[in-house]
């Protein structure tokens, strides 16, 4: 067959293929496209009524100092598709706090916490983050002594932290809490690995990606997504927080890691030169809250890598060390203790890591003038 | 492999592809032999041992219809025995002695409706009227991926004379786009629709161990009788959609298996209606020879009527039992026959009293007909619970809720049926008198990309395989 008539031959087939119209072969195609996109607005526009969100960065303002800061004596209400309504109020610091930041009343000690989202209870109310929750079981030993003040802010880098240390002192910190996920410490990391992946695909996906972060439908879609184990863990392997899960830790991560180490030990240092203990907090995630039960469908991933880490360079630079992770463990259902979409603790988390501190802060020799209460008994140690 | 799996809807779009890349009937054959064998294969667990029972029972199919073909009569007849009792012993119905079945596992999947077919072959052999028999032709029929699993069942005659005449048809974007509607329909239906149907009877079934109170004990019972047939439905004709969708690009015109059964207005109609390959099949080689059988045993005019009652009582029965292997499948027989031979006895009786034209006004007055639908749906869902559970369940479900709620709930589900089915015939008079615009190709483009925008979404968030064919395991 020549390749005259091969092509005739194609053409003949290819208008027999195509048998309708040509008005048609235009208006199908359009008419499922405009179909797609009516029902993707419909369905944004049904998620936005059922699954309200609002609020969250109106007290938030530039700082040159923190790159951003809350505002003092500000008001926020907020919710997350998937929370309830929460309030945040800042004191006259800006700090998410009950108490006044001004000077301490007789016998008041002052715990300070620093740290990103979870440490400042994002999508909480005020009484349902850790802090909180560890001064008020504190309170109940301690007859209302110790005063909380909060100075998480979400987002906030370990390098940041340090600075925050200025603020700790300036309070009249007694004692400092630093919580850390594997999120604070591979931020960087991760922005450094999408950057890496140029081109048009990774593009394409970072536009999506954009889109996907305001659309609500979107978010509806992922949080029933991830509330199915394999498809959470896939999607968060594919974002790149497998590589915080190995033993040793990977070679690209392990810079960053260093960075946070580094800020850790700067910390310690300068809250040991004002005199006041540092206490790092190790918050587990839902990924790691996913694994903990023995499992072998992800082989090679380990979940307390980087708490082990962390545990390591608490006993090198001579901190209190908290690991809540016992207590996820013994969670029937430990991954419900976050939000699946947004990936935040919910207060059931924040309790267990409440728990988990002051077990640690009542076992630990060193603090025991500080919280050393009358009330204090085994049995409240271990409630 | 599920009929609606990503694996089964690549395996077909794949064979699609294939089959037409040419028009020559030896390749187009070539190719459905090829996925019948892969398709097959995906059932053995990569042990070529557990389909050799399969293949040996339509192996001897083929035989027997050659021998009929050229010897009928009392060859006809033992063949048709051997095949029917070779279905029994590798279905290992529970009245057989164990010692007479096969000890190690065999694929079993599709073997009722790989014998309807084979019947058909021997059938058509033994009227002479069939055409292009050859072993890969019999294979593709008697195997076929697409209809394997749960039909629908297809004549031979016709699947042969569509794969002749397939030569000379060629593809086009108009078989092309009906395909896709019907395969995404189907998909819609077994994906969404039946797996919303079927955590509704599961959450039912789990409320049944905690309600207390009767009112929700009623709500429950209902919930668990009523949501049934319609998962049954959604799940069985989805599956017969994606099959008869898929058909198109294979050339095969797949005879329709549903005809909206539920607005059937008497269970005699609503099994014209309902697995219409099935029924027919059993109208045309049980229920027409036995009634000519009996009418020439009895003659008489007065008692024809009767005799069709008996035929109804005998066809359904067997019906029944076809369905399974177990006691439960015994009575289930037992309540399709007199569900069916009542309905005629009392359409007989009522026109004898009524006279025939009173009684057909009355049958086509709308109140009548809705209460009729209404019952035919009750009466399906009751005989249903011998369908999807065992002696244990159904004590246990009535320790649990109790006689009175569920009469209650029977009766509530009746009345709630005839409403809705109501609605629906006016839905679907209203949806005839619009048929030019809703049946334009525009809006059934429209509702075939929302329903696979919707089934997509589903598919992702749910991240759980389709729900099996209910009647895979027939």
């Amino acid at each position: 067959m020549t390749h005259a008539s091969w092509i005739r031959r194609a053409a003949s087939n290819a208008r027999q293929f195509f048998c309708l119209p040509q008005r048609e072969l235009v208006l199908l195609p359009l008419v499922s496209m405009l179909t797609v996109v009516v029902l993707v607005v419909t369905a944004e526009a049904g998620c936005r009524l059922g699954w309200q969100a609002y609020g969250g960065w109106e007290c938030l303002t530039p700082d040159a100092r923190l790159g951003s800061r809350w505002l003092p004596n500000c008001t926020a209400h907020v919710k997350n598709p998937e929370s309830a309504p929460a309030v945040y109020r800042f004191n006259e610091c800006g700090f998410r706090s009950t108490r006044s930041c001004g000077p301490k009343g007789p016998g008041e000690v002052r715990l300070v916490a620093i740290g990103s989202s979870n440490v400042f209870g994002h999508w909480l109310d005020i009484e349902q983050t850790f802090p909180e929750q560890l001064g008020a079981r504190l309170n109940r030993d301690c007859g209302g002594r110790i005063a909380v003040q909060n100075l998480g802010l979400p987002g906030m880098p370990p390098p940041v932290m340090v600075k925050r240390v200025d603020d700790a002192i300036a309070v009249q910190a007694d004692l400092v809490l630093i919580g850390l996920s594997a999120s604070d410490t591979f931020e960087e990391a991760r922005f450094q690995w999408r950057d890496a992946r140029r081109g048009l695909i990774p593009e394409l996906l970072t536009t999506l990606r954009g889109w996907g972060r305001e659309s609500r439908l979107v978010a509806v879609a992922r949080h029933y997504l991830y509330e199915n184990r394999a498809r959470y863990i896939q999607a968060m392997l594919f974002r790149g927080d497998g590589r915080t899960m190995t033993r040793p830790l990977s070679q690209d991560y392990e810079s960053s890691f260093q960075r946070t180490a580094d800020a850790i030990v700067s910390m310690a240092a300068r809250l040991r030169r004002a005199g006041i203990p540092l206490v790092l907090v190790y918050i587990p995630d839902r990924l790691r809250s996913m694994l903990y039960k023995p499992h072998d469908d992800f082989p090679g991933l380990e979940p307390d890598s980087l708490r082990d880490r962390l545990a390591a360079l608490a006993a090198h630079a001579g901190l209190t060390f908290v690991d809540p992770t016992p207590n996820f463990r013994q969670d029937p259902d430990a991954p419900s203790l976050f939000y699946p979409a947004d990936g935040h603790m919910t207060a059931g988390g924040q309790a267990l890591v409440a728990t988990a501190t002051y077990q640690a802060l009542r076992a630990d020799r060193r603090l025991e003038s500080l919280v050393e209460c009358s009330g204090f008994t085994a049995a409240s140690a271990v409630r | 492999m599920n009929g609606a799996s990503g694996a089964f809807l690549l395996l077909a779009l794949g064979a699609a592809l294939a089959y037409n890349l040419w028009r020559f009937t030896w390749w187009r054959q070539s190719v459905l032999l090829a996925v019948n064998g892969y398709f097959l294969w995906t059932f053995s667990r990569a042990a070529p041992a557990a389909l050799v029972p399969l293949l040996a029972f339509v192996g001897i199919g083929y035989v027997t219809a050659l021998i009929v073909r050229r010897r009928g009569g009392w060859v006809f007849r033992a063949g048709l025995c051997l095949e029917v009792a070779l279905l029994v012993w590798l279905k290992r119905y529970t009245f057989l002695p164990s010692a007479l079945l096969l000890r190690d596992t065999y694929v079993t999947v599709g073997l009722s409706y790989v014998c309807f077919r084979m019947l058909y072959v021997l059938i058509e052999a033994r009227e002479h009227r069939l055409a292009y028999l050859n072993p890969i032709m019999y294979l593709n029929y008697t195997l076929n991926f697409l209809t394997l699993v749960s039909g629908p069942i297809q004549s031979f005659n016709n699947f042969a004379a569509q794969q002749r005449d397939a030569s000379t048809a060629a593809l086009t974007i108009l078989d092309v786009g009906q395909g896709a509607e019907r395969v995404v329909r189907g998909l819609f239906k077994v994906i969404v629709l039946s797996s919303l149907l079927a955590g509704l009877q599961a959450s039912g079934l789990t409320l049944a161990a905690s309600v207390t109170h009767t009112g929700q004990r009623v709500l429950v019972a209902m919930l668990i009788i009523g949501a049934y047939p319609l998962y049954l439905y959604t799940n069985f004709s989805g599956y017969i959609d994606i099959a008869l969708g898929f058909g198109r690009y294979l050339h095969m015109r797949l005879p329709e298996n549903f005809d909206r059964p539920f607005l059937a207005p008497n269970f005699i109609i609503f099994w014209s209606r309902w697995h219409m390959t099935l029924s027919n099949f059993f109208r045309s080689y049980v229920f027409n020879p036995l009634l000519l059988a009996l009418l020439r045993r009895f003659p008489a005019k007065q008692i024809a009527p009767f005799l069709a009652v008996i035929g109804f009582f005998v066809t359904f029965f067997i019906l029944g039992l076809w369905h399974g292997q177990s006691s439960e499948f015994v009575v289930y027989g037992l309540i399709l026959a007199l569900g069916v031979s009542v309905n005629k006895l009392y359409q007989v009786i009522a026109a004898q009293i009524l006279g025939v034209k009173r009684y057909q006004a009355l049958a086509a007055a709308p109140l009548y007909m809705a209460l009729c639908r209404g019952l035919t749906f009750t009466y399906f869902s009751l005989s249903l619970l011998l369908f999807w559970s065992t002696w244990g369940q159904l004590a246990g479900l009535w320790q649990r809720l109790g006689a009175g709620a569920l009469t209650l709930a029977v009766i509530c589900l009746f009345v709630l049926a005839t409403l809705v089915l109501a609605c629906a015939v006016a839905a679907g008079s209203w949806t005839r008198s619009h048929a030019v615009l809703l049946r334009s190709r525009y809006a059934r483009t429209a509702l075939s990309s929302a329903l696979a925008c919707i089934t997509c979404l589903v598919t992702a968030i749910v991240n759980a395989p389709a729900p099996e064919n209910v009647y895979k395991a027939f």
